[in-house]
């Protein structure tokens, strides 16, 4: 048997964060969460069930009481939201649970860090 | 290819006969209760394989089989013109199914949407 690996949730999961807030869910492969995390991949499954496991334990640890102030959480929600809520219950559930939660206009929110991405000069065409 | 079928309780692996031949193994099933979730994950391959005991590895043509890794028992059945699927099981003697099949992100979807309903 070989020996168990140790390693610390919080760094993998906010490693994994990092990852699919930048490539988004389907785009994610499991190649760029090893990478990322510096797991063997037996030890990420393990871990995690699942890519899908994965990002629902990123989406707890982000989508907590202040998820609207930060950046990487609103990444995460907007990745959600696009790639995963309508064929994935569980997943909506939490994105539900948080939208509720907001008191503030959520679509103003989110379409305010969608624009956010958008560079503020003309692009150079060369 | 692999045909896999969802009751209310089980995941089903059914495998051709020429199938059969190549891995060793008759068509299977793990109840849902043991399946944690299935990922896409086509560069599950080489190193991730394992020890061949027993089946068949030609490198480029086809895994088929039981691979040992770390400890884990893992049934592969892939090819190169086949997606590959990895379904982490758990409570059972394998530690995970790995399966080529034709339209990988649907048959995800299918099999977590199952395993959320059961769970």
């Amino acid at each position: 048997m070989a020996r168990p690996r140790t390693f610390d949730e919080d760094v993998v999961i906010t490693r994994a964060a990092e990852v699919f807030s930048r490539l988004g869910y389907n785009a994610c492969s499991i190649d760029d969460l090893v990478e990322a995390t510096a797991l063997q991949r037996g030890s990420l499954y393990k871990a995690f069930g699942s890519k899908r496991g994965l990002f629902e334990k990123v989406l707890n640890r982000f989508l907590v009481s202040e998820w609207h102030g930060s950046p990487a959480a609103l990444d995460l929600l907007i990745t959600a939201l696009r790639e995963l809520v309508p064929a994935d219950l569980p997943i909506a559930a939490l994105c539900r649970t948080a939208l509720d939660a907001y008191e503030g206009d959520a679509a103003k929110l989110i379409g305010g860090r969608l624009l956010d991405h958008l560079p503020t000069h003309e692009l150079s065409k060369e | 290819m692999p045909r896999l079928v969802l009751t209310d309780r089980d995941l089903i692996v059914h495998l051709t006969a020429w199938e059969s031949i190549w891995s060793l193994r008759r068509s299977f099933r793990v109840p849902l209760a043991h399946v944690r979730g299935a990922t896409e994950d086509n560069g599950f391959g080489g190193g991730a394989l394992g020890l061949r005991i027993p089946g068949t590895y030609i490198p480029g043509l086809i895994a088929a089989g039981t691979f040992i890794k770390d400890g884990d028992k893992q049934f592969v059945y892939t090819r190169p013109k086949l997606q590959t699927m990895v379904i982490e099981l758990a409570g059972n003697d394998w530690a995970r199914l790995v399966i080529g099949v034709p339209d990988v992100r649907a048959e995800v979807a299918r099999i977590n949407a199952a395993v959320a309903r059961h769970h």
